[in-house]
Parts: structure tokens; C-alpha cells; sequence
């Protein structure tokens, strides 16, 4: 039994330390995130200026409206946002269904299947380019987005199939054992036992694939050949020039394409991170 | 935590009684995320539709894919308008494709080898060579007959030899870039040195006087010959070691008088801190595709470059662009006369592309042919020199030549005797990485010049 | 009647009855399990296939993308290995591979404990962790490149006040490694948010039984913790696995034209492919090279997964 000394000193300082290296770690990340914010405020010069510049006067607040108009802004964020709403119900669909069939069942091959599919990570996209994008056009489906989404709906994100895969074998199988026993069927157990419990996994998964496609832009740039359904990370390559670049712009491009996910995080993290204890209450054994 | 369920089965062994319990939450979320899915397609579809424009069943449409962006995309676009309202039979749309995403040549590959390239793609030129020796760009030879046939004598000569391979012609440039030795007047005047250089050798006294380089940091430099990447084959006609061959016709850089006379100036300036220019280089804003660069920054005294360099750059410093603290002569080489190398934004037909002959009368019109009067305008905008003399002489590129007096240099140079293209060949793009390489290995002492000649060679001949 | 002799003979009826109830059971698994995967055997033999088995193919071709292609056996994989750019870019790759999957898996970690502990103001403290991983890559390089310009960027400014000379960072060919190591580390977002899901479902009688027996932190965190979340450090390792071998945008951007850095420090594998194949138009030699990849890193990650049966605890295993 530890002695009880005056707990409350002891509890503030260990409270104060824990912000200190919270705080110090902040620093240390969110440095270069000031950077890139007061320089999307600077004028060109001052951007490039040595030495550096760190707060910007004159504050140019007319980056943003600049570059909202060097580019179609809200067309793109529109694209992006069809993208990514189509290939996160694909991938919840899919993914958790894969997933299932490959943690909560136990089946001959299963695992070395498994690790087949995870294997199909390790070939480097412009490796198998050309056949795959040859393949895409004689489907007819290169041009617009149909590449990338299809194959959502085939459990093509092997990431979303993997984290589930992961959250679904920390489920004890008694409870997959219990159901079977009083006689449901795998579809049930994994839609009325399995999914409800996942909910954290499920939210992680599609806040990630909505981030995958906020910032993807290989396969975009190499599908879609007409520029009004650029999604909105080509929009910031548009903003790189070829012989000039306004260093400001691509702050500024960074910023408002980076300022939408911060939001959105913030206020759904606990939606995936407080997950629900449930699992291994009462079941003991 | 009891779950009953599972009234029955069907054949497949699923319970009828689940099929149509599906997980709530999920499925009105997925349902209202379709709807919202196809609601959204269906607005931005129509949007979409209306904006590319209307496609007439008569009209032909050809695609353009370009890489450029920023300032100089929106040059393109008015092209394109002005193409499009007085050619009412053909249609150009155009698509940026930013080079600076690094995937878009990987994106024109696959296109052709889908048999669904677009029709005119903008290409920088060193992969012509590759291109065209794999059979990836169809030819324009076949189209200089009737109002086209004196396209070629239209050009200028190093235009055409730099596009064209085994007697064929398989680019055209939009835009010639000529290069010539900007210097930084104040500088010049501060290292006590009263007029710019007329020689290599007073070249290389003056620049060694500009460097200033304080607790192994460089704060200024004279002459470096591998800023914005332009290393050893941008000097190449300066020295006469442009097209290096042997009489078999393999690379022979190792036995140029010219190349080797070339790479040990090169070596001259190894004994600056090559990663102290680099990262100052980088400061000033050269990353990721950006060529705001030192010489603008006014941390330069000399730098090779095109028109412009003198007229696009942003102001770096004080608010002041490059204007009248800086001035161009030819770079002093050790040819006869002044030369540049003949380069440019180059414009190629893909193999498989559906309208070639319409193709080619965009490309012609983008060169400037039978169009002077309208490139005249676009040209000085775009700092480039046309494809074609003729525009030149138009007047709105004129007026712009009388009020920037120091472009003088860069016309002359184009249909000087010493002016060259790079051949053509089908490792272009191994020859030309294998210079850059050369260049930046020999600066930093990695590489002799000898071995950097015979490293140029071995890729070359690959 | 015949109770004694009749009863082996009942046995083994029950026996072959039990005996064809387990197969039974096993077959409906077995359907049950490949019906649920079914979606990604689809998508696998449809997208997947076809393309894997023409690269490989290609790689003993003289495949130039357009042209038929003519087989010319292993030539592409001798060029290789006389190919000294080719053992150049797989020493920088591995290089960086065997550096960055520890340190990540470190870092990621120490952050989501940090993340996970109970102070106020979590959400804002996990939101600006999190955010250098969502910044679009482009604009994170350019801004790295600044900070750790050894000229003029904040890093050597304060190093000098110390009296430290900072070093060339990107510039440099002994430090330009680790500063693509560094740029790495600073984007771990995902990866910590993940081991954050993964540390807030371990249950909490876990870390009650191991406090009741006087269990210190350290322990805690080795005998609870860390088995409790295995599943999910599996995960993330063979993830951070697969984006080190495919290493090639932030290199790209970084480089900016001068591919390969100071040297050819980092040059890095998936560079060197790209170029063999879209600018030298040598497909064949380029799918050798991805083929070559693909075998070495398979093979490691089968490692992986062999290894996992000894450290990874699945609750829906331990029976």
C-alpha cells in the first residue's frame, strides 16, 4: 500500500509535465505548419527572402482570393468530394466484407491468401502502368474516374481491407461462436455482431480513404483527360508555374487544400479514437 | 449480448430472415452517401458538359495536352481561342497536364499504347529522339505539301533540325528558346570590373571577382555553370561540343576538342562549395519545377538564360524586377561567333492520333506560320522566340525588341553558322541526364572531366 | 440386447457421423469464407492479374511500350546486376527502408501513448499531431526544404546559436539520407492514429489486473499494451514497409530535376524505375527491375508474417 502523501501537488505536477511534453512536441510538428501558413500571407519577395522572414507585413490577404481564382476551387473540392463519397461506400461495402471472410471465419488457405492480397502492395504503380491502363481502355473506362472507383467496389483498397481485418481478429471469437450456436448465419454475425462493434474502425477507415483522396493525384492525373474533373490536388500542381512561381500561391494552395481535413478531424476524431470498450466485457473465457 | 436471429435458410445457406436486416446505420448512411453521389454527378455532369463546349457532329476536335501552368497556361488558353474562332471546321480543347506532378509523360505513354493518344501533345524535347525512334509519334512529312510546302524554309534551320529524325519531321517548336550571358550590372560595377566581358578568359576574371563567401556560407557568386540545372549541354554550342560523333556514329565526347575544352571550364569551378550554391539556389525559390532563381534574386553575377528570364521573373527583391540593374551579351565562347543551342518547347503528333492533318495545321499556326501577325502579340508575352523569322519582323514583336534593348543578343544568335540542334537519336534522353550528371559529378569533384566525357559516352551509346 | 458388442460399432457410427459434421462444417466455412472475399478475388483476377503477369512477362522482353516485344530471356536481369545506378538506388531504398520502418514504429507509437494519456485539450493536441500527415505532400517537401536549407533555414539558424555548424541537410551526401528519414517521421499522422484506435479499445480490467498486481509503467506497457495492440503494430509495419520501398515523390519533388540528389545519395529505387521506363522507353529492363523489387520485398514480408504467429495476440485466435 503506498503511502498517501499530499496527492494533490502530485497530481498537478504530473497534470503540468504531461502538458510541457505535449506542448514541446507541438512545437517541434507544428512549426512547419506556421511556416507554410504566414507565408501564404507574404508577398513573393518576402517569401524568398534572406534571411528569413518569419511574420509577414505587408499582410497579403489576397493570395487566397488569387488563387481561388487562378483555379476553378470549388469545382475541384466538388470533384473531390464525388470522388471520395463514391469509393468510400465502395470500400465500406467491399472492405468489410473481405475482411470478414478473411478474420472471422476459419477456412483452409485463408491466411496464405491473405498474404497474397497483402502482397499486391509490394508491385510499384508505374511498374504495371502501361498493360493496367491498356486493360482500363479496352473496358472503356478511361477518361474520368471509373478506374479508380470500380475497383473500390472489388476490394481494391487493400489498406481498408488489412486495419479491418486487424480490429475484426481482436474481437473474441466466442461471441462469432455463441452466435453460430444459436443458429445464425455468417452474413448475421457479421452485419448484427461484428460491424456494430467496429464502428471505430469503420469511422477510421472511411476518414482515411477520404483523406487518400483529398490528396491523391498520380491516379487522377493519369485517368482523367478533361481538366473540369481535376480533383483538387491537381489544382494545386497547376499553381506550380514552369518558369515563375508566386511561393505565396502554393502556401496559400497548400493551406485551404490542408484547412478542410483539419476541420473535419477535429471535430470526428472521437468517433473513432474513444472506441467502445465493449470487447471483453463479460466475456470472460 | 444474446443475438438470435437467423429464421431459416435459403439455398445459399444465408438466413432469409437477415437479408433484409442489414446494419442500419450503415445502410442509411451508404444510402444517403449514394443518393448524394449521383444527386452531385448528375449537377457537375451537367455543369461539365456545358462548359468543354459544344461538339458539333462537322467540327473536327482535336486535344491538346500541355504541361505548362501558372502565367503561361493562360497564354495557351488565349492561343487556343484565337485558333478556334478563325478555324470554325476544327475544334482544340486543351488539358493541362502539370509537369511538375512528374507522372504526365507516363501519362502520354500509356495513352498511345492504348491506341488513345491525344492529338498534339507539347513535348520537352529531349525525348523526341526516344520517341520517335520507338515508333511513338506519327511523322508531319507527309503534310508539307500545298500551302505547306515551304514550312520548313519557313523555320529556322536549327527549328527543324531539332525536330527532325531520320529524314523525317516529327516536332515543330511553339516557342525557340535562345540563350545568352545575362550579368548583373551593380555587381559588375561593385567587383570594380567597368564593362562585361568579351572573352572566356576575362569572363572568368570578372566572375571571380563577385564571389563573397563568409563562414563557408556562399551570400553571392560570379558564374556558376549548373544553376536552374543548365549544365553542360546548354554550353555546348559555345564551345563547339554539340554534336560529338565518331565515324562509326556513336558518342564520342572523349575525343571532342570541344568537349573536353568544355568540361574543364566546367572543372574551372569546382573549387566553389558546390552544395553552398545549391542550397542557396534552392532558397531562392528553385524547388519543385520553380525557376525564380539567384540571378533574379540579385545573388548572381552572371547566369545563362533565355528572353524570359529578363521578362516573366516575379521581383525577389525590394519590390524591383529585373529591370536596367542587368544587361545580356553573347556568352563569350570559344567558337568563331555567337551561338546557342537550339532548343525549345517543341509540339509532337502522337502515334494513333485521330486527326493528324488537322494536327499539323494547329501546330504549323501555333509555330507562327501564315499566323505572324497574332503570334507577333503572344510571342513577346511568352518571352520566346517564334518558330519562324518572319514573326519577328512583325510589328508588335518589334515594339517589344525596341523597348527591351538588352534582347538584343538573342535574335542574331538564331541563324548564326555556329547555332545547333542535339541530334536526334534514340538515346537523347540518356545522353542528355547522362550530361546533367556529368556536370554536377565534376563540380563536385566526384568525377574527373575525363571520366565525366567517358560516362557521357557509355550512356550515349547504350 | 447385444449392449456390449454393439456398442464399438454405435461408436464409430458416431464417430463417422462427427467426423462428416466437421466436414460439413468445414465446407460451409469454406464457402462462407471465400463467398465473403469473393469481391476482392474479382477485383484481384480482373485488375490485378493481368497486368502483374504482363509485367513480368516484359521483364524478359525488349518491351519499348508500343512495339511488340521480342523475348530476350535474362538479359535484363544480368544487366542489372552489372548495372551499378541499379545497386546504387537498392542500397538508398534499403538504406532507407531499414532506417525509417524501426524509427517509425517508434515515433508513431510514442505519440499515440502521448496522445492517449488524459489531459485537457486532447482533441487539440491530437489534431495538430495529426496534421503534417494531410498537408498535400508538394507543399510539406517545399516547406521542409526551407526549414533545413543549410544557407538560410531556421534549423542551422538555431544550431548555430548553440555553436553547433549545422550540416547541409538535403544538400549534403552523408545527411541527405536522414533528412529524407526526418521528413518521414514528421508525416506520421496515419500511422499514430491508428495505434491511437488501437490503444483506446484495449480493455480497461487489462490495465485493473496489472495495477492490482503492481505492475510499474514499463511493465504495463510491455505485458499489456503492447501484445494488446499487435494486430495493429503488424499493420503499420508492413504498411510503412510498403511505402518505404516504393519511395518516390517526396524524392522527386525534392530534387527537383537534379535526380539523385548531392551525388547519388538519394537515388532511390522507384526513381530509377521510372526513368528506365518513361523517359528511357526501356520497359522490359524497368519491369525486371519492379520484378526484382517485388520478389525481395515479398519475401520480407512473409517474414514478417511468420514472425507474427510468435508476438501478435489476436483475441479471435487464443482459444
Amino acid at each position: 500500500m503506498r503511502a498517501s502523501s499530499s496527492r494533490l501537488p502530485n497530481k498537478t505536477v504530473r497534470g503540468l509535465s504531461k502538458h510541457a511534453v505535449l506542448i514541446v512536441v507541438s512545437v517541434l510538428l507544428g512549426f512547419p505548419l506556421l511556416w507554410m501558413v504566414l507565408t501564404s500571407f507574404k508577398t513573393n519577395p518576402q517569401s524568398l527572402a534572406l534571411p528569413v522572414v518569419w511574420w509577414p507585413h505587408p499582410f497579403e490577404w489576397k493570395n487566397y482570393p488569387d488563387f481561388l481564382a487562378a483555379v476553378p476551387f470549388y469545382r475541384y473540392v466538388l470533384n473531390t468530394l464525388l470522388y471520395a463519397a463514391v469509393t468510400i461506400v465502395g470500400v465500406c461495402i467491399s472492405s468489410s466484407l473481405v475482411a470478414y471472410g478473411f478474420s472471422r471465419i476459419h477456412w483452409k488457405g485463408r491466411d496464405v491468401l491473405f498474404q497474397v492480397m497483402v502482397s499486391t502492395l509490394l508491385i510499384p504503380f508505374f511498374a504495371t502502368l502501361i498493360p493496367l491502363f491498356v486493360m482500363y481502355r479496352k473496358f472503356h473506362m478511361v477518361g474520368w474516374y471509373l478506374p479508380l472507383m470500380v475497383p473500390t467496389f472489388l476490394g481494391s483498397s487493400v489498406f481498408s481491407t488489412f486495419l479491418l481485418r486487424q480490429f475484426f481478429m481482436t474481437i473474441p471469437e466466442s461471441l462469432s461462436d455463441a452466435a453460430r450456436v444459436d443458429g445464425a448465419n455468417e452474413f448475421y454475425i457479421y452485419s448484427r455482431i461484428i460491424l456494430p462493434m467496429a464502428k471505430p474502425a469503420m469511422a477510421t477507415v472511411i476518414l482515411f480513404q477520404f483523406i487518400y483522396c483529398w490528396n491523391d493525384y498520380i491516379g487522377p492525373l493519369v485517368y482523367i483527360d478533361n481538366q473540369t474533373w481535376y480533383p483538387l490536388s491537381l489544382g494545386l500542381y497547376q499553381v506550380l508555374g514552369t518558369y515563375t512561381t508566386d511561393w505565396p500561391w502554393v502556401m496559400a494552395a497548400a493551406t485551404a487544400a490542408t484547412a478542410p481535413i483539419v476541420i473535419l478531424f477535429f471535430f470526428t476524431q472521437r468517433t473513432f479514437i474513444k472506441g467502445i470498450a465493449v470487447q471483453g466485457t463479460g466475456v470472460k473465457g | 449480448m444474446n443475438h438470435r436471429g437467423g429464421k431459416g435458410t435459403d439455398a445459399a445457406g444465408r438466413s432469409t430472415g437477415a437479408r433484409s436486416h442489414r446494419p442500419n446505420g450503415l445502410k442509411k448512411r451508404s444510402l444517403a452517401k449514394i443518393s448524394t453521389a449521383i444527386a452531385t454527378a448528375a449537377i457537375v455532369g451537367a455543369v461539365g458538359v456545358g462548359t468543354t463546349g459544344v461538339a458539333n457532329a462537322s467540327v473536327v476536335n482535336l486535344t491538346w495536352w500541355t504541361m505548362w501552368s501558372g502565367a503561361t497556361l493562360q497564354l495557351l488558353n488565349q492561343m487556343t481561342t484565337q485558333f478556334n474562332k478563325t478555324h470554325p471546321g476544327i475544334h482544340v480543347s486543351e488539358t493541362a497536364i502539370p509537369s511538375s506532378a512528374t507522372a504526365s509523360t507516363a501519362k502520354l505513354l500509356s495513352s498511345i499504347a492504348a491506341g488513345d493518344p491525344p492529338d498534339i501533345f507539347t513535348e520537352w524535347w529531349p525525348e523526341i529522339g526516344e520517341f520517335a525512334a520507338d515508333g511513338d509519334l506519327d511523322s508531319m512529312s507527309p503534310y508539307l505539301t500545298g500551302k505547306y510546302a515551304g514550312f520548313e524554309k519557313w523555320e529556322y534551320p536549327v527549328a527543324v533540325q531539332g525536330g527532325t529524325y531520320r529524314g523525317n519531321l516529327y516536332a515543330v517548336p511553339m516557342g525557340l528558346n535562345s540563350w545568352a550571358l545575362y550579368y548583373n550590372k551593380g555587381l559588375l560595377a561593385k567587383a570594380g570590373v567597368m564593362s562585361p566581358p568579351t572573352t572566356l578568359a576575362q569572363l572568368q576574371a570578372d566572375q571571380a571577382k563577385e564571389w563573397v563567401i563568409t563562414n563557408g556560407k556562399v551570400q553571392q557568386l560570379g558564374m556558376y555553370p549548373d544553376l536552374n540545372e543548365n549544365g553542360f549541354l546548354f554550353y555546348a554550342s559555345f564551345f563547339g561540343a554539340m554534336n560529338c560523333f565518331n565515324a562509326a556514329g556513336k558518342y564520342d565526347y572523349e575525343n571532342c576538342a570541344g568537349a573536353k575544352a568544355l568540361m574543364n571550364w566546367i572543372a574551372s569551378y569546382s573549387k566553389y562549395p558546390y552544395a553552398q550554391v545549391m542550397a542557396l539556389q534552392t532558397a531562392m525559390g528553385q524547388v519543385a519545377g520553380g525557376d525564380t532563381d539567384i540571378f533574379s534574386g540579385g545573388k548572381a553575377g552572371f547566369t545563362l538564360s533565355g528572353p524570359w528570364e529578363g521578362a516573366q521573373n516575379i521581383p525577389t527583391t525590394g519590390g524591383k524586377g529585373l529591370q536596367g540593374d542587368f544587361g545580356v551579351i553573347p556568352f563569350p565562347g570559344t567558337v568563331g561567333g555567337p551561338s546557342t543551342i537550339g532548343q525549345g518547347n517543341f509540339n509532337i503528333i502522337p502515334q494513333g492520333s485521330a486527326h493528324p492533318a488537322q494536327a499539323f495545321e494547329f501546330i504549323s499556326w501555333l509555330a507562327g506560320y501564315q499566323n505572324e501577325a497574332f503570334m507577333g502579340t503572344i510571342d513577346p508575352k511568352g518571352g520566346w522566340v517564334p518558330g519562324g523569322p518572319s514573326v519577328t519582323k512583325q510589328p508588335a514583336y518589334q515594339a517589344w525588341l525596341k523597348a527591351n534593348p538588352w534582347l538584343g543578343p538573342f535574335l542574331p544568335q538564331m541563324t548564326s553558322k555556329y547555332t545547333v540542334a542535339p541530334a536526334l537519336t534514340p538515346t537523347q534522353a540518356e545522353l542528355f541526364n547522362a550530361m546533367n550528371t556529368a556536370t554536377s559529378n565534376v563540380l563536385e569533384k566526384i568525377m574527373t572531366p575525363e571520366a565525366a566525357l567517358k560516362y557521357i559516352d557509355q550512356q550515349g551509346n547504350s | 440386447m447385444q449392449a456390449s458388442t454393439s456398442l464399438p460399432s454405435a461408436q464409430r457410427t458416431r464417430d463417422t457421423q462427427a467426423q462428416g459434421l466437421r466436414r460439413a462444417v468445414k465446407r460451409r466455412h469454406t464457402r462462407a469464407g471465400l463467398l465473403f472475399v469473393s469481391p476482392w478475388v474479382i477485383g484481384f483476377l480482373a485488375f490485378f492479374v493481368y497486368p502483374f503477369f504482363a509485367t513480368l512477362y516484359y521483364s524478359f522482353t525488349n518491351f519499348n511500350g508500343i512495339q511488340s516485344a521480342k523475348l530476350i530471356g535474362f538479359t535484363n536481369y544480368v544487366d542489372l546486376f552489372h548495372d551499378p545506378l541499379f545497386k546504387t538506388s537498392l542500397f538508398n531504398t534499403f538504406y532507407y527502408t531499414a532506417c525509417e520502418l524501426p524509427l517509425s514504429t517508434i515515433v508513431a507509437l510514442g505519440l499515440a501513448l502521448l496522445l492517449n494519456m488524459d489531459v485537457k485539450g486532447r482533441a487539440i493536441y491530437r489534431t495538430i499531431f495529426y496534421i503534417p500527415s494531410i498537408v498535400p505532400l508538394v507543399a510539406s517537401c517545399l516547406i521542409f526544404v526551407w526549414i533545413f536549407n543549410p544557407d538560410s533555414g531556421i534549423v542551422n539558424d538555431l544550431l548555430t546559436d548553440v555553436h553547433i555548424p549545422g550540416p547541409g541537410w538535403f544538400f549534403s551526401i552523408v545527411w541527405s539520407k536522414p533528412s529524407f528519414i526526418l521528413l518521414g517521421l514528421w508525416g506520421l499522422g496515419q500511422p499514430m492514429v491508428i495505434y491511437l484506435a488501437g490503444l483506446q479499445s484495449v480493455p480497461r480490467e487489462m490495465y485493473e489486473v496489472a495495477d492490482l498486481d503492481g505492475a510499474r509503467p514499463w511493465q504495463r506497457l510491455r505485458y499489456v499494451t503492447l501484445p494488446m495492440i499487435s494486430p495493429v503494430i503488424l499493420f503499420n509495419v508492413i504498411l510503412q514497409l510498403v511505402l518505404c520501398i516504393a519511395y518516390f515523390t517526396q524524392a522527386q519533388v525534392i530534387e527537383n530535376g537534379d535526380v539523385g540528389g548531392p551525388g547519388t545519395s538519394t537515388w532511390f529505387y522507384v526513381q530509377y524505375l521510372y526513368e528506365q521506363a518513361f523517359e528511357y522507353l526501356k520497359f522490359g529492363y524497368s519491369s525486371a527491375m519492379a520484378f526484382f523489387l517485388f520478389v525481395v520485398s515479398a519475401l520480407i514480408m512473409v517474414a514478417l508474417f511468420k514472425s507474427s504467429s510468435r508476438w501478435v495476440y489476436y483475441a479471435s485466435e487464443q482459444q
